[in-house]
């Protein structure tokens, strides 16, 4: 860039890579750095390079884990069940069904879904890992928690495919309407499906 | 509803512009390049939701500018309230928090919905080639009529683009040996049954341009130039795999007529149950070319490869027509779109007719604005006022476009 001293062009090159981040939100960023105290900058300088140096992945279900700390916490945990298995498309996926405190079963982290346009096929994602984790041990449901788009349903359909002969429970987590929502306000698509998943009214 | 006003904020060449159409015709008049079709591509764009000319929406925006807005008043019959449609579109460096957003009356509504409220039909010149041109037009033709008036097909024509590309890019890894064909079986599905349903409100909708061509056509062309009956059939890709088209039709100009009208009797009587039947002859047509779709790394089966006939007297007409024959009819299949998105209780569509008079002689012009201006509104642009019909200029209010301005000039007496 023109008009800009290398280090701070620099910043805001590298910022301008971060997703939902254009040029103009990267300038900001790269001078509200410049401006901040030298700690605030150090600190920030830190905590990016132990993102990479102080995380791993989990041996058994690939998500996030502190560096040192293998197989993670949800793994390790002897109260949650393992014959249940929860598989999502990210780490953050996980941290959104935990939330819930719903499901006390394990989890398998993908690490993406599968989407030829960006290139990534069934050997870019953690299935084999799955699959292994699923013949080795004693799993009774497997439960697809991948996205409700596209390339979610595709991922869903190939773990289908191959955990079948492995598994007798494979499930595919429920579409349709938000609580507390508005059927008005619905989109068609989620209106549609939640007409095709409807149930029996359970009575007490 | 009918369009009240039109205002424009840092939108293609006007920094800002505001338009009053009359409830009839409202005419606009300007040198080449002034910035005519900028007016009318606005008022699509609010309407339809993306423009015809350009592929991002930030080349909308005034060059330098943050954003552009384009703001619809709209008038309702007397005992219904009016609406205001709103689309802000973010230029090349938005402020934060500004993304593309479409407002009715003041509330983010999905395109689908607006389409409820008002549509609009475009004439641009380009479509004069709309009979010769690649079949890739007379398929937008049929999608656009589609977009706007079913939002199912509008669904699915979108999730048409979106399993093809999917589906295209994992044939070229097969083809660059970097996949295997195992990971096709979603997609296949996927295509099947989208496809299918495509193709059944197609296959539907040609069925009903079919029907309404004929009279139109009739009463738009010249005695001299008639030529026979005008007919509409649906050119599909499932070769031997769709047995029930080969039942339905032993020749082939009548017979495409013949499968169109079987057809919409069949889509009437319940599409679910037609895009059943189409979806097993994909899944059959999609085997056969398996082979060859890996060799040539691209999806060849599916409606994105069809093509819409038009037969004039049984014969084809993108080559046994005139010129001047071919321009009737696609005079009538812009007044086809225009009744068949209208049907129903849907609103009467806008008719943006984008400087077409300077390409058909003043008879047909003015029979066809007759039809136009029966009911509805239509706004024409034209570099030469002396190509509108003369007895339409009398009282109708003229705007003109220079340098980024729009103004409006006395009336004609």
């Amino acid at each position: 860039m023109s008009g800009l001293i290398a280090p701070v062009a620099r910043l805001i090159d590298e910022f301008s890579r971060l997703p939902g981040v254009g040029r103009k939100t990267a300038q900001r960023l790269a001078y509200h750095v410049l401006r901040a105290p030298g700690d605030e900058a150090r600190s920030l300088a830190a905590a990016l390079v132990a993102v990479k140096e102080e995380v791993d992945y989990c041996s058994v279900c690939c998500n996030i884990t502190d560096r040192g700390v293998d197989p993670c916490a949800i793994c390790a945990d002897p109260r949650r069940d393992p014959g249940r298995i929860c598989v999502v498309e990210e780490p953050l996926d996980v941290l959104a069904i935990e939330r819930t405190a719903e499901f006390r079963g394990r989890y398998h982290v993908l690490h993406g879904a599968i989407s030829p346009l960006d290139g990534i096929g069934p050997d870019r994602i953690r299935a084999a890992e799955l699959v292994a984790r699923v013949t080795s041990g004693d799993v009774s449901e497997v439960i697809l928690a991948t996205n409700p788009n596209l390339e979610g349903e595709a991922t869903a359909m190939y773990l289908a495919d191959l955990l079948a002969p492995h598994v007798a429970n494979v499930t595919r987590i429920a579409r349709g309407l938000p609580v507390g929502g508005d059927l008005e306000y619905a989109d068609d698509v989620t209106l549609i499906r939640s007409l095709q998943g409807r149930r029996q009214v359970e009575r007490s | 509803m009918r369009l009240t006003r039109l205002l424009l904020e840092d939108f293609r060449s006007y920094a800002s512009a505001e338009l009053l159409p009359d409830g009839g015709l409202t005419i606009v008049a300007g040198a080449n390049g002034a910035g005519k079709t900028n007016l009318l591509e606005a008022i699509h764009v609010a309407i339809a939701g993306r423009s015809h000319r350009v592929a991002a929406d930030q080349e909308l925006v005034r060059h330098g500018r943050p954003f552009g807005r384009v703001r619809l008043d709209l008038a309702g019959p007397v005992d219904e309230d009016g609406a205001r449609l709103e689309l802000v579109l973010p230029g090349e460096a938005p402020p934060p928090g500004v993304r593309k957003r479409l407002l009715l009356n003041g509330l983010p509504r999905r395109t689908a919905s607006v389409h409820e409220v008002v549509r609009s039909v475009l004439f641009r010149p380009e479509e004069m080639l709309l009979l010769v041109g690649s079949p890739s037009e007379r398929r937008r033709f049929l999608d656009g009529i589609l977009a706007q008036r079913d939002r199912r097909a509008a669904r699915d024509l979108a999730e048409l683009a979106r399993v093809l590309a999917q589906r295209n890019a994992l044939l070229r890894a097969i083809r660059r040996e970097e996949a295997g064909e195992e990971g096709l079986g979603f997609w296949d599905e996927q295509l099947a049954l989208v496809g299918a349903r495509v193709m059944a409100a197609r296959l539907a909708l040609v069925g009903e341009l079919d029907a309404l061509i004929p009279a139109l056509h009739a009463a738009v062309a010249p005695d001299d130039e008639r030529g026979g009956v005008v007919r509409m059939g649906y050119v599909d890709s499932l070769k031997e795999a769709w047995p029930a088209r080969r039942a339905a039709s032993p020749g082939a100009a009548e017979g495409h007529a013949a499968v169109a009208d079987a057809v919409s009797g069949a889509a009437a009587d319940g599409d679910a149950l037609w895009a059943d039947e189409l979806a097993e002859a994909f899944r059959r047509r999609i085997a056969d070319a398996r082979q060859k779709e890996v060799w040539n790394g691209v999806t060849l089966v599916g409606p994105q490869r069809d093509d819409l006939r038009v037969d004039l007297g049984g014969r084809d007409v993108a080559v046994h027509a005139s010129r001047g024959q071919q321009r009737t009819i696609i005079l009538a299949m812009k007044l086809a779109e225009r009744e068949l998105l209208g049907a129903d209780g849907a609103p009467t569509p806008v008719v943006l007719l984008d400087d077409v008079f300077s390409e058909l002689d003043p008879d047909r012009s003015g029979r066809a604005l007759e039809l136009l201006l029966d009911r509805g509104q239509v706004l024409v642009t034209t570099a030469d006022l002396g190509t509108l019909p003369p007895a339409r200029r009398r009282g109708v209010p003229i705007w003109h476009v220079g340098e980024g301005q729009l103004t409006l000039a006395p009336r004609v007496a």
